[in-house]
């Protein structure tokens, strides 16, 4: 075995990490002190950390900011709370066709951001939603709503298109971690006269915290990063109600062609980000490598 | 098996039906939209079956739009950049099981915080270093970003894989004289077929779904993937739902085969945060 092996496996690899991930991330930081529009690529200049200033007093960024905190809680709390029930529900049913039956209802993580956005756009449809026409019938609302054109419910809709994709995540995740749990744990707790929701709380709770809390923290990232779903269900609209930190950044450069202030945007996604980051890897750690690998 | 309460029974049953009606639903529609005729969408009350079923909207998709050049298009970028993903981390993955050496650890940990990259942020610096390179406006551009994206978790993917099948045979193989590579090729890799096919099929699915790249870099409709195609239906001022919804199906078809080779290694997948998009 030579010492060199390895290494030479792991070329290809680290070349084009290098290459095609670091280094245009290293470039972000450089391009954001630079004005730099597409229109114009011969004329950069160096205009150090003038966007920075222009980022804290553009009121788009921060209300961008305060959608992103939306978009990752509201997603998360409903991704989870259901999520947990699906794999619990999974977990203690036994019937036939079970195999068939997960298979189903983890389905919706194989459909695109992208589709899960046209299909959610139609659903919702002021005009002809099926949203609509259920809330009417049920009698919940008067008439009909342009959920993804008002200010109120643009953010929400997509939120909501987020937690049917989302759920198969956590209810994979958590199933998984519920698996794990040996049954002897149960039957101690039964012998020692535990009812159903003592065992779930001296037992389950506990023993798939580090899978909860691991999950979370991916998907919050994942989240806070996740510019398609948005985009194509409301473009950030109406007047910046749904836009986010990671849409403002694509938007900035697909739509404004600006890319020096996108790169300054982009620069505070990934500062937010590697905070998470941080902050995931060590609780990892904290629970061994096992548990994220 | 412990016997349980009728009451519970009635709640775990309702459980499960409202969520498989929750994650049935949203595609239910979109493919009974896709199948109900022009007319009969925009009509109010909705009706929620297609009384008289068409294909009409399939027929339009065909003959009248340029969704079978995206379709091809989609596939010739996601297998070649799936293929080209899977080659690199069968090495890198085959590395990381079988040796240990100086800066595995901190390979692994990279690899995994990559995962956690900003995507959305490398768009504008890989759009100049595409332009620079001449590839903007070509597939090129997508397969290198799509395979670059894959390889971190693909490569922690066949390590995982690697590191389960045994190494003994390897040896025997390299004791008859074979060399490294030939052990990888003709041993360790076919011993772990049901990993590469996995990875394979998860990369695959993360460069078919991919859009945001895809419409920066892309400018000509020769070169448009499904996803840029279907993102032009809506853009124009006039959605035209059931054709949007038939192209919609077609797109959503290959990734549910996909999906439903995969899903029994989603686990892993999912614990790498192999969920782009």
């Amino acid at each position: 075995m030579k010492k060199a092996d390895p290494y030479l496996l792991l070329a290809p690899a680290y070349l084009l990490i290098a290459g095609f991930l670091f280094y245009p991330m290293a470039t972000v930081f450089l391009l954001s002190l630079r004005e730099y529009q597409l229109m114009d690529p011969l004329n950069t200049p160096f205009v150090g950390l003038d966007q920075y200033a222009i980022m804290l007093g553009d009121e788009y960024f921060w209300r961008s900011l305060w959608n992103s905190v939306v978009w990752v809680v509201v997603s998360l709390c409903f991704q989870f709370l259901l999520g947990f029930c699906l794999a619990l529900l999974l977990n203690s049913a036994r019937f036939r066709g079970r195999g068939i039956f997960q298979a189903i209802v983890f389905a919706p993580w194989a459909v695109s951001g992208f589709l899960i956005a046209i299909i959610w756009a139609w659903l919702l449809n002021g005009e002809f939603g099926l949203v609509n026409d259920l809330l009417i019938r049920a009698g919940l609302l008067e008439q009909k709503v342009g959920f993804l054109s008002r200010e109120e419910t643009a953010l929400l809709s997509c939120v909501l298109a987020n937690i049917w994709f989302g759920v198969t995540f956590f209810a994979v995740m958590l199933y998984a971690a519920l698996q794990a749990i040996p049954p002897s744990l149960y039957e101690a707790a039964d012998m020692d006269g535990a009812t159903a929701w003592q065992s779930f709380w001296r037992v389950t709770a506990p023993m798939v915290k580090p899978a909860i809390v691991i999950t979370i923290l991916l998907r919050a990232i994942w989240i806070f990063n996740w510019a398609d779903l948005i985009w194509v269900m409301t473009g950030g609209g109406p007047a910046g109600a749904s836009r986010t930190l990671a849409l403002y950044v694509f938007q900035k450069a697909f739509l404004g062609l600006d890319f020096g202030y996108s790169a300054a945007l982009g620069v505070a996604l990934t500062v937010v980000s590697l905070a998470f980051t941080a902050v995931f890897l060590r609780v990892t750690r904290f629970y061994g490598d096992e548990a994220a690998i | 098996m412990i016997r349980m309460h009728p009451m519970r029974r009635l709640v775990q049953f309702t459980g499960l039906c409202a969520f498989f009606a929750f994650a049935v639903f949203p595609v239910y529609w979109m493919v009974a939209t896709s199948l109900t005729p022009a007319q009969d969408l925009f009509v109010w009350p909705l009706r929620y079956f297609p009384s008289a079923p068409t294909l009409e909207h399939y027929a339009e998709v065909f003959l009248r739009t340029d969704i079978p050049r995206f379709f091809s298009n989609s596939l010739t970028v996601a297998s070649l950049a799936s293929a080209c993903t899977l080659t690199v981390s069968v090495l890198g993955g085959y590395a990381l099981a079988r040796y240990r050496f100086r800066g595995r650890q901190v390979t692994l940990l990279v690899f995994l915080a990559t995962q956690m990259m900003p995507v959305v942020v490398l768009i504008v610096p890989l759009f100049i270093i595409f332009r620079i390179l001449g590839l903007l406006d070509t597939l090129y551009s997508l397969m290198i970003v799509y395979t670059v994206l894959n390889i971190p978790f693909c490569t922690l993917m066949m390590q995982g894989f690697f590191a389960g099948v045994p190494s003994e045979l390897e040896e025997a193989a390299m004791v008859d004289g074979c060399n490294r590579m030939g052990a990888i090729l003709r041993v360790a890799v076919p011993l772990a077929r049901p990993g590469l096919i996995a990875t394979f099929l998860f990369a695959f699915i993360g460069a078919w779904n991919e859009l945001l790249f895809a419409v920066m870099f892309l400018n000509s409709e020769s070169t448009f993937t499904l996803p840029v195609g279907l993102y032009n239906f809506i853009s124009k001022y006039d959605v035209h739902w059931g054709r949007m919804m038939a192209g919609a199906t077609l797109a959503l078809l290959p990734a549910l085969a996909v999906f439903a080779f995969v899903q029994r290694y989603m686990v892993r997948g999912l614990a790498l945060g192999a969920v782009k998009g």
